[in-house]
């Protein structure tokens, strides 16, 4: 199977609205979350600003809920970013939404009109697909575009992801559940929202210093974490071993469990002492956005490392030199419907990089 | 189509970047006084002061107006976070800003100093050499100050003329950026400063002074050994700077001479103790020992104690899990905050059981033989008060030897 490379993204999460800036907010230990003391009991959340959803003044949106209708906002915001560096060819669209708790929630073809009408991207519609999911809903969405362009039926997918978890139906179920993190439930989930879009491509790209590949998601309910992982290791052969893993964790103790398990069995595949970063702890939980914004933050740390204007980051670097000199991250996600993936992120450094002091090498 | 600008809708995010790179530059500079701390530490605030200054960089713009009110209410921690900007800002506006504000206050400097020490290794030929070049030649004491102040902390040779500079300084800046130029010729080892650095040993300027002084000994000289002998003796804001020169510096039996002396006089106990800490001679140790059973001074001596021989009394549970301290509202001196209460009874069992390993008439750092010591390891990886004496101890151990900056940022790798 050819390599799938990350051409482009763009992100909108509470912490920041491009991949450089989360990242280093999520180094520098910058969170977002605020406090509900109103109404039984408060709970922690942590938002985009209201500022986003003063896009499309005026403009009524029949056909969608409340929340659609934030979640529409954030992802015309993201793509918007991006559509100006897409090509000019329409590309199918694998968007990971979340869970269909109840009907109405999530992306319908209403959400996906005022959609392409306001930020002009050129879908190509029948070969799209959405995945109700939730938070480990980028696996199979990802899954989907490595098939498509493994087809040869085009060069370029987008892969999204897209959740908001304010709205009153969602909330109360969580709090129904007892999964709200709340003074007497401080290991609970902190909701909160995310879109984020990925441009995949059989080609690599030449501009920038860092490129990066993804190995095929392994993502199923039949499957554990522990298992996943397995997979997604048995499926990459002789790599590098993994030189940080970025979980999708949101304070639920069973998932915490789960990755904790999985980099336990699969340690001699990892740097000794890997660490495993979990941005939840920063801006909450942001559902089937999560693993589109973990290959994000994998990126931005890459270039951190790595890319012309880089910072030294001694998380990443490899211990096999001989392999490209670079530590492949792993991507780790569960969903509440049971639903675990993993994938391996590998960074292509250009040439004229290397990892020493003095970086560029004229 | 749509186009937001996406960095607009997190002003609120810019603001807390500024507020927390200056409230944890603040914890670096506490860190890095404390004899206690680890590089680990200091290195894990850096790492998040530059994620802080690289997403403020980012969004400067919106970020600006924040840096420019936090630093015309704050303190040196906010101007530092203005002075990166300045510095790696293309024109020269920003940092006019700056020295307008340092020209008012010159308890500012700290903040300055630390970004010009804090600029990537790789940005030096573009952004500093030709600011010095101009600040070195511009004939402005505040920029002539920021110029010794830059070579300093970067440990970069001035190439001054000291022989040009004044016998007695004209104003109080004058003599603070002399006194800057004196320290200077000691940290780089300049001995063509010496002449100068003798005649500005008798300056009314305590600052000058001393840092003459402190120089002098530091190129190997007589004459400013007495002066840092006399400067050791007598309660001043540069006392203990001068005994952990002094005690290191002299003979044996003169420094043991300086030690007694101290001790003689009760209120000059923390004094007596960082001494013998400098002087690091085993023969001590019981003296030493009755002083931990000091409520008042027990942490400082059971901190000479670990300067010495290397144990750790939090390692070796040699020390009161309940600060003793606490009942008697002891005030730790600056610096030496947050060490144990050391246990004065189990430390002497302990002491029975590896004293054999110490030979008495003999100086010791960190458990070795000051002259057969690690020095590059030590200020390396050590704890910052084991640093800081290894760093002197080396710089003495040759007159060319340049002393280690280890208020240095750990990594200068990278660039804004």
């Amino acid at each position: 199977m050819s390599p799938v490379f990350v051409q482009d993204l763009a992100l909108l999460t509470p912490l920041g609205g491009d991949a450089t800036s989360i990242y280093h907010s999520f180094r520098a230990g910058l969170s977002t979350f605020q406090r509900i003391e109103e109404g039984e009991p408060g709970f922690t959340f942590s938002a985009i600003p209201d500022d986003a959803l003063n896009i499309l003044p005026g403009r009524r949106l029949p056909g969608l809920s409340q929340p659609q209708i934030r979640m529409l906002k954030h992802s015309i915001i993201a793509l918007s970013e991006l559509v100006p560096r897409l090509p000019t060819c329409s590309m199918p669209l694998f968007l990971a939404g979340p869970e269909k708790t109840y009907p109405g929630c999530g992306v319908n073809s209403e959400f996906m009109q005022h959609l392409t009408h306001n930020t002009g991207v050129m879908l190509d519609y029948s070969a799209s697909r959405y995945f109700a999911v939730g938070r480990a809903g980028g696996f199979p969405a990802i899954d989907a575009a490595y098939n498509y362009l493994s087809s040869g039926a085009g060069e370029y997918a987008l892969v999204g992801g897209v959740e908001s978890y304010f709205d009153f139906r969602t909330l109360g179920r969580l709090n129904e559940q007892g999964k709200l993190q709340t003074d007497e439930n401080p290991d609970g989930v902190i909701p909160s929202e995310g879109a984020v879009f990925l441009l995949l491509s059989t080609q690599q790209k030449t501009q920038g210093s860092v490129t990066l590949t993804l190995t095929p998601p392994i993502s199923s309910a039949q499957y554990s974490l522990v298992e996943a992982v397995g997979r997604v290791f048995d499926n990459a052969g002789d790599i590098a071993h993994v030189g940080a893993v970025y979980s999708a964790e949101n304070g639920d103790p069973s998932f915490a469990k789960e990755t904790t398990l999985a980099c336990m069995r699969h340690q001699n595949r990892m740097i000794k002492d890997v660490p495993i970063l979990r941005p939840a702890a920063n801006f909450g939980d942001v559902g089937a956005a999560f693993v589109m914004t973990l290959i994000g933050l994998s990126c931005a740390a890459y270039n951190d490392s790595y890319g012309s204007d880089s910072f030294c980051n001694e998380e990443i670097k490899s211990d096999k030199p001989g392999q490209g000199g670079l530590s492949p991250s792993l991507i780790l996600a569960c969903s509440d419907c049971g639903l675990n993936g993993a994938l391996l992120v590998t960074p292509v450094v250009e040439l004229e990089y290397d990892r020493s002091s003095t970086r560029q090498i004229s | 189509m749509l186009s937001v600008d996406t960095s607009a809708l997190f002003t609120h995010l810019q603001e807390q970047h500024v507020d927390e790179a200056a409230l944890l530059w603040g914890q670096r500079a506490y860190a890095l006084k404390q004899v206690g701390s680890d590089m680990a530490r200091i290195a894990k605030l850096e790492r998040r002061i530059d994620s802080h200054l690289r997403c403020i960089k980012l969004h400067e713009s919106h970020a600006w107006p924040f840096v420019e009110r936090n630093a015309q209410e704050g303190d040196a921690s906010d101007l530092f976070v203005m002075s990166i900007l300045a510095l790696i800002a293309k024109d020269g506006e920003k940092f006019e800003t700056v020295l307008s504000m340092l020209r008012e206050s010159l308890s500012l400097l700290p903040g300055v100093a630390s970004a010009l020490g804090w600029l990537p290794a790789g940005t030096i030929e573009r952004l500093l050499l030709p600011k010095l070049r101009y600040w070195k030649n511009s004939g402005d004491v505040l920029l002539q100050h920021l110029f010794l102040l830059a070579c300093s902390v970067r440990r970069i040779t001035p190439e001054i003329n000291f022989s040009l500079m004044k016998a007695a300084p004209e104003s109080v800046e004058e003599a603070d950026m002399y006194a800057r130029a004196a320290r200077l010729a000691g940290e780089m080892k300049l001995h063509e400063a010496k002449k100068r650095l003798a005649i500005w040993l008798q300056s009314d300027h305590l600052p000058l002074q001393f840092w003459s002084a402190w120089s002098l000994v530091l190129l190997g000289d007589e004459l400013g050994l007495n002066r840092l002998l006399t400067l050791s003796l007598t309660p001043n804001e540069y006392q203990f700077e001068a005994i952990n020169l002094s005690a290191r510096r002299l003979p044996l039996a003169a420094a043991q001479d300086l030690v007694r002396s101290l001790a003689k006089n009760k209120t000059q106990t923390p004094q007596a103790i960082l001494a013998v800490s400098a002087l690091g001679l085993v023969d001590s140790m019981d003296w030493l020992h009755a002083r931990m059973s000091d409520p008042k001074f027990g942490y400082l001596a059971g901190h000479a104690f670990n300067m010495i021989t290397g144990i750790d009394l939090v390692r070796e549970e040699l020390y009161f899990t309940q600060d003793k301290s606490e009942d008697d509202e002891v005030m730790p001196l600056d610096g030496f905050e947050q060490l144990p209460c050391p246990d004065p009874v189990a430390i002497a069992k302990h002491w029975n059981t590896v004293s054999n390993r110490f030979v008495e008439k003999h100086r010791y750092l960190c458990g070795h033989r000051i002259a057969d010591m690690p020095f590059n390891n030590i200020v390396a990886s050590g704890l910052q008060g084991h640093r800081r004496a290894a760093a002197i101890e080396w710089a003495c151990s040759t007159v060319t030897r340049v002393l280690p900056n280890i208020n240095n940022k750990v990594s200068l790798d990278g660039a804004f």
